[in-house]
């Protein structure tokens, strides 16, 4: 599999943005003539989930830094992004502070040192929660996505992972491979 | 951490089916862990205002979909593997000439079991996005290979892949019967060799076919692969469909 490269529709979420450029979701929805935007409704530290901490590979419990957003397009919510970080490298940073970060976190990560190397995402699917049929607006026959998402830099350490959760309906994660045997 | 489901919940599912959700995603997400205690009846009685009976028949759900094991009167517990994780990378290659299908030889990889039967061989009407993805017109035919993948004796996958009827004609794609190393390697060796892979991954509430051909034990969704296979020339030489019940797998991609 070494030599056989997926790419995914996400890449433009995974790169850093230079100063001053709006984050790419505003970016790539504006291109489609639609007004993304996005709510932040929590940043600060909390316990790891544990799928968080196994990412990290750090004890269920320990402290990360987490963003949990949401992402709304022409005003109406399309996915819950829940982002975590290693308490290590962004506790006391921008990131652990309630407020938006210019040109996006990803950006402010690579100020920090950290360039995103490798993406790893697994796709599951399964109905909404009551809090996710609430904050989706999604009736309780509609299912989910549930995209994982772990980054790793260039030295391989993981420095982000995302949850999001988006309804299923209408949906699609693109993935697309060279295959070079 | 999950909410008490209200009896007058504008949910409108029967309060047996709103527990299990929240309780199914609890053990998802792995705040409940494998292999650890579910919280017990009078607990869970408590904490979603429910009687002892509609408690009964939301754990009942969980052990049906696999996700919960236990006997009446002692504690449930969640069951040890959650999720199989699946690399779609693994399975688009064609095997090398006497192996196995490359997805078997994954499961075994894995310790598992697995196996295929072969359901279906027709020249059928493909469904609108496999006839738009192979270039035909509406109403011309493509070779449909049904058939179902079973891990451990549990069927995991349905799986519909169309060929182009130029491709399949002629040769021993066209029988019901298996092929040794599957398609990909047959077309390999008619010079059809497989150089990109595009899969979109979308899920939805299982259709009728979906859910008994995966022996669905209740409202489930499906996590639905739609996957296009191109060799030189950009040349589509296979459409498939994977519908895998949600809440057992997960795909894995990684670039």
């Amino acid at each position: 599999m070494a030599s056989d490269e997926w790419v995914s529709a996400s890449a433009p979420y995974v790169a850093p943005r230079h100063n001053g450029v709006s984050d790419a979701w505003t970016e790539e929805s504006a291109k489609r003539s639609r007004k993304g935007g996005q709510k932040l409704a929590f940043a600060g530290e909390i316990e790891a989930p544990p799928e968080v901490a196994e990412a990290f590979g750090i004890p269920e419990g320990a402290s990360v830094v987490a963003r949990k957003r949401v992402i709304t397009l022409d005003g109406d919510p399309i996915e819950l992004t829940d982002t975590y970080y290693p308490a290590s490298l962004a506790a006391g940073t921008a990131l652990a502070v309630p407020s938006k970060i210019k040109g996006g976190a990803v950006t402010m990560l690579a100020q920090l040192g950290h360039n995103p190397d490798r993406i790893h995402e697994a796709v599951s699917a399964r109905m909404p929660s009551r809090e996710e049929q609430d904050a989706l607006h999604l009736g309780s026959q509609d299912p989910v996505l549930i995209l994982r998402r772990v980054t790793t830099d260039t030295e391989g350490a993981p420095i982000q992972v995302d949850l999001m959760t988006m309804p299923a309906r209408g949906r699609h994660l693109n993935y697309e491979m060279q295959v070079n045997r | 951490m999950t909410p008490k489901a209200a009896p007058e919940s504008p949910d409108g599912r029967p309060l047996h089916e709103r527990i299990a959700a929240d309780l199914r995603e609890a053990i998802m997400s792995g705040d409940f862990e494998p292999g650890g205690n579910l919280p017990s009846t009078e607990q869970l009685k408590a904490r979603f205002e429910a009687s002892g009976a509609t408690v009964q028949k939301a754990l009942g759900l969980l052990k049906d979909e696999g996700l919960a094991v236990g006997r009446p009167g002692s504690s449930v517990q969640v069951r040890a593997h959650r999720r199989q994780i699946m690399h779609p990378a693994a399975y688009s290659a064609p095997a090398a000439p006497g192996d196995t299908y490359r997805w078997i030889a994954e499961a075994e990889n894995r310790g598992q079991a697995g196996r295929s039967t072969l359901r279906e061989v027709a020249e059928v009407v493909p469904p609108a996005d496999v006839r738009v993805a192979l270039g035909l017109i509406e109403g011309e035919r493509a070779l449909l290979r049904e058939q179902i993948l079973y891990l451990d004796d549990e069927p995991c996958e349905l799986v519909k892949s169309y060929y182009p009827l130029e491709l399949a004609r002629g040769t021993a794609m066209m029988h019901k019967k298996k092929i040794r190393g599957g398609t990909p390697a047959l077309l390999a060796e008619a010079g059809y060799l497989p150089r990109r892979t595009v899969d979109k991954v979308s899920a939805c509430i299982a259709t009728q076919e979906q859910y008994e051909a995966l022996r669905l034990p209740s409202d489930l969704p499906i996590l639905r692969t739609f996957r296009v296979v191109l060799s030189d020339d950009d040349r589509v030489i296979e459409v498939t469909e994977m519908a895998k019940a949600g809440h057992l797998y997960e795909l894995q991609y990684e670039y």
